[in-house]
Order: structure tokens, then sequence, then C-alpha cells
């Protein structure tokens, strides 16, 4: 299955970076979000498989973000990833009160990204299957 | 139109899938030429050639293809071979070097051929004299019935570039 | 699978470059404020907080790990600073500032994990962690005495928590703003709700809410702190966005609420009226820009010319039906079209041209701080004054220009403004002025670097040119005084015993000047003793589309930048005469050593005999006339390389389509220029990648 997936992070580097890791081999289609206005915006119209989020940008920051898809109905089954550069600071617990299914710390390589969402995707089907 | 970065090899990778190895035979001067398909960009009618004063004498000038600018070699001066009867430029073909693409005149272009790597006869295995563009020389038969087998030069399109620069 | 990182690995450059010169900027701004003596605005150290952190980031993802190891240093310092366990001083201020040079060189490096440069790095992380820190004041946490709701709380960052505490202890009013946004301009909307609440108070955060919105437009809940009465806030917002309302202390008993139902939350967009235009520019230009590869360009500009190609070859088919009268109108309105297609491909050269465009001002921006540096380390005072930073060039020229920018902008610190007792003494005000001017001339763009120093001594030149055998001393009798001073780009000459390492190359006015050549633009300096030095840097606006003088010389065709010429002559055989073994004539009471092209490049001069010309050619203050067959016309011709097999040959820096697949060679002024008085190697001029 091909994770439709969306990143949100300021960086556009970042961006590039999930963009190649996940699209290579058809293992995800990325849409990007640089901002958290952007993600709102792509939120509203798509149903994603996977959001990865850093915790991390200006005005709306990914906390804001993962509280809301939290009680948007589209969202529900979105895997929700929150990427942070310290894995145990205030900003990362907040995150999993607010649902954040993991956590990715900077810097990650393809690999752990990828078995993430393997992980979370087996994990859900399990539940719900 | 730019170059691709691609190996272009006529020596076939051991335990490669690939059997026989397309080669393009063309013929300039007296002699007939073999480079690799996968090197061959295209094949053109020449275009006007433009000169370039103090260049080697190998360059024939320049040419414009789609709004590039390529530079146009004639293989027999560049390999220092005698040419017997000189035709017209009948055709250019462009030859994808590594970096860029090199137009390479020739008169006509002959055919396509298959070749298996047992009819190549590598320049190691020959005299030493053969210039570093060449990779070797292979026997091929003919296209038209009854002229016999036709002996082609196989170029390395990479030992071009590095030589012309 | 191939490695992504490989693939990204100039998006990471680029972002990496534009975040250390964001950074470069910002420190500015606060080494600025600092001086003054003014505190710090909270969200430009915000600013360089979120710099730092995401080149951390990035440069963590992509394996640069000195730069990640300073960055991370210095996001700590930073988030000691923005959270008020540290202040601002000199020390930090030199800390941050020292960082954008180890950023660049680091960024710049082949191997970004160079165990040689780990060293210099522990040293300097040692020094930024050496900046002490002080523990904040605990006085109980003044968030517990306002209602604002776990809800909201639970999703601030730590950051966003700082500031709610600050503002509260500052003594601000907390409110929240309702407003609801249509989702496919959110963007434009947000920027005008900042510009509008931006005097009035600090937006800590936006929240979005999922009531009140639909699948086009969403409601977004605004923590704001203000210290404008309530009344005022409210007039000033509630009917244009949604409403006000303020987040009430607990401890006081509630008042009576504001007036929420006189003023019904909207459901359906309140876009802003749109800004006035200008006030926006800068926020909006950065906001709207792409980032280009400039090849693209480049096969965008092949595309138009193939294009003007098939409308030729179209003008040629359709001029075969001429003669038949049932086709004549037709034949009227295909021209008429013909024409209409014309200038429309033009048009579109002439705007895929003008994105190659980039402001000066992206070179100037960096000089703030070279010029802070240098005044340092020279112990002087200087100002910089800049103007026409709106100045636009060609992104390539603009990019070889830092260099030689640099190198003048050192030289007029180091040796042209003088020390600040020294002005004083010559009643000069004691901080020196350094100007950097920039403007269009015609199809060349200007750049002065001007100082009010002390100016170059004339003379002085002319004793060091002759002793250093540069000249010989009867030859130095016959200088004007401008020829003295044109002297100090003369290699192996400079005014000071010990020649300052300039960012570390030790390059001389000569390197200068051969580099200014290099771009087709020419250098010259004039200078008043006392009074100061003005450098002027002329230049072609762009290297990609020139004029071009068309010419033939045995038959083919050639082009020559107009840049170059001065004008054209016809050539009269009979008034040759050879001096020094140079071939000459004589012009308007002048000695011009001319350069014949025909047998130059070995071609056959079609018409030996017969009405030739002389295009007499300037670079510098250096002449020459090339001998030619035919003046063909002016032309505007695009120049585009001739490959690496051919860039050995001498005197061409490319070739241009005519039309009609009819190529001419361009000539490379500076190349032959240098071929024919230095006799060394020519120059390759700097290609102009089309």
């Amino acid at each position: 299955m091909t994770f439709h997936t969306l990143i949100v992070d300021d960086s556009s580097a970042v961006r590039a970076f999930v963009r190649a890791a996940l699209e290579d081999t058809d293992f995800a289609r990325v849409q990007e979000a640089e901002t958290g206005f952007e993600a709102l915006q792509l939120l509203a119209s798509n149903a994603f498989d996977v959001v990865i989020v850093d915790i991390n940008m200006p005005d709306i920051n990914g906390l804001e973000l993962l509280a809301f898809m939290k009680k948007s109905p589209r969202q529900q089954g979105a895997i929700k990833i929150l990427i942070s550069t310290r894995a145990d600071s205030l900003d990362a617990k907040r995150g999993a009160k607010l649902g954040a299914d993991a956590f990715l710390a900077k810097p990650f390589g393809v690999d752990d990204l990828r078995k993430l969402i393997r992980g979370l995707a087996d994990r859900s089907e399990e539940v719900s299957g | 139109m730019t170059a691709g970065a691609q190996r272009v090899t006529l020596i076939p990778d051991p335990g490669s899938e690939e059997v026989t190895i397309p080669v393009v035979a063309v013929s300039a001067g007296s002699e007939t030429y073999g480079f690799p398909l996968s090197a061959v960009r295209e094949i053109l009618m020449p275009p006007p050639l433009t000169e370039v004063p103090r260049s080697a004498e190998h360059f024939l000038g320049v040419i414009a293809v789609r709004g590039e600018i390529i530079t146009l070699v004639d293989l027999p001066t560049l390999l220092k071979l005698e040419v017997l009867d000189r035709q017209p430029l009948g055709r250019v073909i462009l030859v994808d070097v590594g970096d860029e693409l090199i137009g390479v005149a020739v008169d006509r272009v002959v055919q396509v051929s298959q070749l298996q790597p047992d009819q190549i006869e590598y320049a190691s295995s020959m005299s030493a004299d053969l210039s570093e563009y060449v990779v070797g020389v292979a026997r091929v038969p003919a296209a038209s019935s009854g002229s016999g087998d036709q002996m082609l030069i196989l170029i390395d399109p990479g030992a071009l570039l590095g030589g012309l620069t | 699978m191939s490695d992504p990182r490989d693939n990204v690995q100039q998006e990471f450059l680029a972002e990496a470059q534009e975040l250390v010169e964001a950074l470069s900027r910002d420190l500015l701004l606060l080494d600025e404020a600092h001086q003054r003596a003014e505190r710090p605005d909270a969200s430009l150290i915000n600013e360089i907080f979120r710099s730092v952190h995401t080149l951390k980031g990035i440069a963590g993802m992509f394996g640069y790990k000195h730069v990640g190891t300073i960055a991370h240093a210095l996001e700590d310092l930073l988030d000691d600073l923005r959270v008020g366990r540290t202040d601002i001083g000199d020390p930090l201020l030199d800390v941050l500032f020292d960082s954008v040079e180890r950023f660049q060189r680091l960024l710049a490096l082949d191997d970004p994990q160079a165990p040689e440069e780990a060293h210099g790095v522990d040293a300097y992380v040692a020094a930024v962690r050496s900046i002490g820190t002080q523990p904040a004041v605990e006085d109980g946490d003044p968030l517990d005495q306002y209602a604002i709701g776990s809800a909201v709380l639970s999703v601030l960052t730590e950051y966003e928590e700082h500031r709610l505490r600050a503002c509260i202890r500052e003594g601000m009013q907390l409110y929240r703003l309702r407003a609801t946004f249509d989702l496919t301009a959110i963007d434009d909307s947000i920027e005008a709700l900042r510009d509008v609440v931006h005097d009035d108070a600090e937006i800590i955060t936006y929240l979005p809410s999922l009531e009140g919105g639909n699948d086009e437009s969403i409601e977004l809940v605004v923590l704001l702190a203000s210290r404008v009465p309530e009344t005022e806030l409210k007039a000033h917002f509630e009917g244009r966005y949604g409403t006000v309302e303020a987040i009430k202390e607990q401890k006081h008993p509630p008042t009576v609420p504001p007036n929420l139902t006189s003023i019904p939350p909207s459901s359906r967009s309140l876009l802003p009226q749109p800004e006035d235009e200008t006030g926006q520019a800068s926020l909006r230009s950065v906001a709207n820009s792409v980032r280009v590869d400039i090849r693209k360009l480049d096969d965008l500009m092949n595309v138009v010319g193939e294009l003007s190609l098939v409308r030729s070859a179209v003008g040629r088919a359709v001029a075969g039906l001429d003669g038949d009268p049932k086709y004549r109108q037709p034949l009227r309105e295909l021209d008429r079209l013909g024409r209409g297609f014309e200038r429309q491909l033009s048009e579109l050269r002439t705007r895929i041209l003008d994105v190659r465009m980039v402001p000066l001002g992206q070179v100037f921006s960096k000089f703030a701080r070279i010029v802070r540096q240098a005044a340092r380390e020279n112990d002087k005072q200087v100002r910089l004054v800049i103007t026409g930073a709106n100045t636009e060039m060609d992104k390539l020229i603009v990019e070889e220009l830092a260099d030689p920018l640099m190198h003048l902008v050192r030289n007029a610190i180091d040796h042209g403004i003088e020390s600040v007792e020294t002005r004083m003494r010559l009643a000069k005000p004691a901080e020196g002025t350094l100007a950097l001017n920039a403007y269009h001339k015609g199809r060349n763009v200007v750049i002065e670097v001007e100082d009010d120093g002390g100016g170059m001594n004339a003379h002085k030149l002319r004793e060091r040119a002759v002793s250093r055998g540069l000249l010989t001393a009867e030859d130095s009798q016959d200088l004007t005084r401008q020829g003295m001073l044109d002297l100090v780009f003369l290699p192996g000459l400079s005014t000071n015993t010990e020649v300052t390492d300039l960012s570390g190359r030790g390059v001389g006015m000569d390197v200068v000047k051969t580099n200014i050549l290099r771009m087709g633009g020419v250098v010259s300096i004039a200078s008043e003793q006392g009074i100061g030095t003005k450098i002027t840097v002329t230049l072609p606006i762009t290297l990609a589309i020139i004029r071009a003088l068309i010419i033939t010389v045995g038959a083919r065709l050639f082009a020559l930048p107009i840049s170059a010429v001065r004008e054209a002559i016809p050539f009269a055989p009979q008034d040759v005469r050879t001096i020094q073994g140079r071939k000459v004539i004589t012009m308007r009471g002048e000695t011009l050593p001319i350069c014949d092209l025909a047998p130059l490049f070995g071609l056959r001069g079609a018409r030996q005999q017969a009405s030739r010309f002389v295009i007499v050619c300037e670079m510098g203050n250096r002449e020459l006339g090339f001998v030619v067959d035919e003046l063909v016309g002016q032309e505007d011709v695009i120049t585009k390389s001739l490959g690496a097999t051919l860039s050995s040959v001498r005197g061409f820096a490319g070739a241009t389509d005519l039309g009609d697949q009819k190529l001419a060679l361009v000539l490379d002024a500076p190349a032959l220029f240098s071929e024919y008085f230095d006799g060394g190697e020519a120059l390759p001029s700097v290609e102009a990648h089309a």
C-alpha cells in the first residue's frame, strides 16, 4: 500500500529529504506544507494515512496541529508522527498527551522513518482487523 | 537536450544479462566505425557548419542543434588515419561522451548491428598502435548481400571527451 | 535505493546559506540596538534562535557534523537568551558574529566531516559555553493567576509559555481574538492580521478551532498580549475580524462579561481590505519568491530560441504562397499575426532574462558585517552608507562581484580611512564614511566604492612603480596625474610595506581589475589627497544578452560586444606604419595599435584591397583597433558557450545564433587584448551560461 503522507516542516531541506526518502519505490505519496496554515488547507481537503509534523514551527506549532487533528473527524485514522530535536523535552511530552503516535528525533535516517511508518501501520491494522 | 551521465560501454559486465551489444556502424573517410547505440543520441542531416579559427585540425567547427552549440569532430583526422577520397558531409551523429554531446561527421550510417562479445577483438590484444579512442575492432556481416564482411573500428565515447578537452 | 541525501544536498546547501545570511542580517540589527542601549526586540532574538535551530536540525540530517555541533552550542546560548537566563553583552555578540564566518567556511568544505576542523570547532564551542548565565528569578508562576484553561496551555511550546509569562510580568493583559479565515487565502489574511495587530499587541500563538469553520474556512483563536485598553482593542478589531475577549484573572470576581452578543461571530470569511502594497513589499517579496536553478532559465531561453526559428520557418513557407491573388488576404493576416508573435517572443525573452536579475543589495548586505569587523580590527570608526541596493544585475555577475568588491571595501577601511585621532586632528568627523553606490547607466551598471579617507598620493605611486621596475623613469615623466593614479592597478605595486592579508587571500588591485575585465567591465580610480578615494566599477547589466557589432572577417561572421567598441572607421592601408615591431595607425593625432583579425585567425580576408574597417576598442585604459572586412550591423545576441572541447581555443567567448542556424562566433575582447598586449595566456572570460 502506498501511504498518502503529509509532511509539515518549515525547512525545505527536510521536506525534500522526506519526499525523496518515501517516494522512492512508491512507499508513499508525499504532499508538503511549509506552515501550519498550509497544513490546515491540505488537511481540510485530504484524508492522509500519515502526517509528519515538526513541533517547532512559528505561529501554529506542531502541537496545535495535533490537537486540531485529534478533534477533526476526517483525520481520525491518520498516523501522527511528531518530529522534534529532543525526544525527552516538555514539548515532546505534550505531544504524547495530544495523541501523537510516535516521535522521530532529528537527525533521522530513511530507514528509521520507513520502519516507523510500517510498524505503526501494522499495529493499527492488528487493532482494527 | 542535456547529456546524460550514464555509463556507456562496449565491454560487457561479467555476469550481465546482456548477450549482445547494439552498435551503430557509420562510414567516414575510408573506414567504418562503430559507436555503442546507447551513446548515440541522434542522427542529423548536417546543419550549417561554422568553423572555429585556431582550433585543432580534427575540429570541423560548431553547429547549432535546437539552440545548443555542438562541436563537430572529424574522426579520421582525430585518429590520424589517412583519407583517400573525402565525401561531402553526409550525416552528423550526436554522441554522448559523458558531460556533453559531441557531433561526429560521417558520410553515411551503414547499419545497426548486434555484436556478440566474441565478435569483438579488444585493443589490448592487438597492437599498441591503435589510438586511445578505440576499444577494439569487430567483424560484422554487411547488411547488403554480396558485400562480404565489414571491419568496424569500435570507438569509446568516454575516451573521446577526455582526449578532446 | 539511492541515498536521498545526495539528490537533496543542493536543497540543503541553499537553505543553509539562506539561514546563515538571515542570521548575519539579524545579528547586525541586534548589535545596532545594543549599541544604542535599547532593549532588544524579543521577536528578533527568537528569529535568530529559529535560524540556528533550523540549521542545527538540517545539518544533522545531511551529515554536516561540525556545522551541527556549533549550531547546537549556539542554540543553547540563544535559548538562554530568549528565555531570560542570560543577557546581551559584547562577549555574547562577538561569539555570535564569529559563528557566521565559521558556518560559511564549514559549509564550503568538500568534506563536511573534515576531522582537521574538529579542534577549531571544539575551541569555539568552549568559548560559547563560557558565556555566563544566571538562573531565572522565580517568583511564583504568573500563569496560575489567569483563566487560560488547560486545553490551551497543553498546546503551547515551552517558548510560547515563556513569552506568555514575560508579557504577564510586564503587566500586559491577555486576550483571545476569534476570527474566521478563508482557507484559500489564509496566508495573506494572516499577514494582514499581523500588520494590524503589530502595533497594539504581541501575538503569542494561533490555535485552530473546530468550531465555526467548514470545508472552505477555518476559525482561529489568536492569543494576544497587550497594554492597549480593552475598549480600544475591541474598536480596532471587532467588525473587521471577529470577537475580542479578555482573559480574566482568576483572583478577581468575574466582572460584567464583555458584550459579545452585540457583535455576532461571523461564519463567513472576513477578508480585510488589501493593504497598501508598498508597506508589505519586503515581506511579500520573500514569501513570493521561488528558488530557481539558473540552468532551467537557460533551457527556457533555448525553447524561446527554437520558437523563433519555427516562426522564421513558417514565414518562409508562407512566402512560397506569394503571388497567387487568392492568397493575398490570408497572407496579410498571417503577416500581421507573425509580427504579433515576434513581439510576444521578444517579450518572453526579456522576461526570462529579467528572472536572472537580482538586486545588488544581496551583495551589499554582506558588507555591513565586514565593515564592522574591519573597523574593529583597525580600531577605526566607520559608517557604511548604501544607495541603490535595488539596482538589479544578472545573478552570475553579482556572484562574481562579491570578491572584488569586498577587497575594495577592506582596502578602503584598512588603508583609506584614517584613525580616529588623525581624523580629529584634521578636523574631520571622527567617524569615517564608506559609501557603496549603484545605479544604471545605459546598458551598464555602475558601482562606486567611495571613502572620505586620506586619498592616494599620486607621486608616491609613481615613485614606487619606478623603484619596483614596473615603469622606466622616462616613461614616468609623461604620466598625467590620472595616469599616476592608474598605476595602482599594476601587479606588484602596493602602497604599504606589508600586504594586508585580505580575507585570507592577499590579493591586490591588479587582481580586482583582472576580475572585472573578465566580466566584461572596467574599473577606474579617482582620488584627492586628504579628501578621499572613489573606485568606479562599470559592468554590463547582463552577460546573457549583449548588444554586439556583427562583422565579417574572411567571409565569416563574428560578433563583437559593443561594450568594448568605441568607434568604427574606414581602414586606409596606406596609413599603416610600424613602430617597435607593431603595426599602428594615427587617429586624431594619437597612435592606435591595430590587429588584423584575418591573419590572426588564419583566414584569408576575402576583400583584400577593397574597403575594410578598423573597429576601435577600449578596455580599461588600453586601446586597440581590430581590422575587419565588413560591418554588417548591430544585434542583441545571446552568447552560448562553446563547450568543454573548444574552451581552450583563444579569443572566443562563445557563439551566437543569428537565425536560420547561422552561427557567428562571439569575440572575447578582453582575451584578445590580453593576447595582443601581454602576449601570455589569454584569460577565459566568465561564461555567459546561455
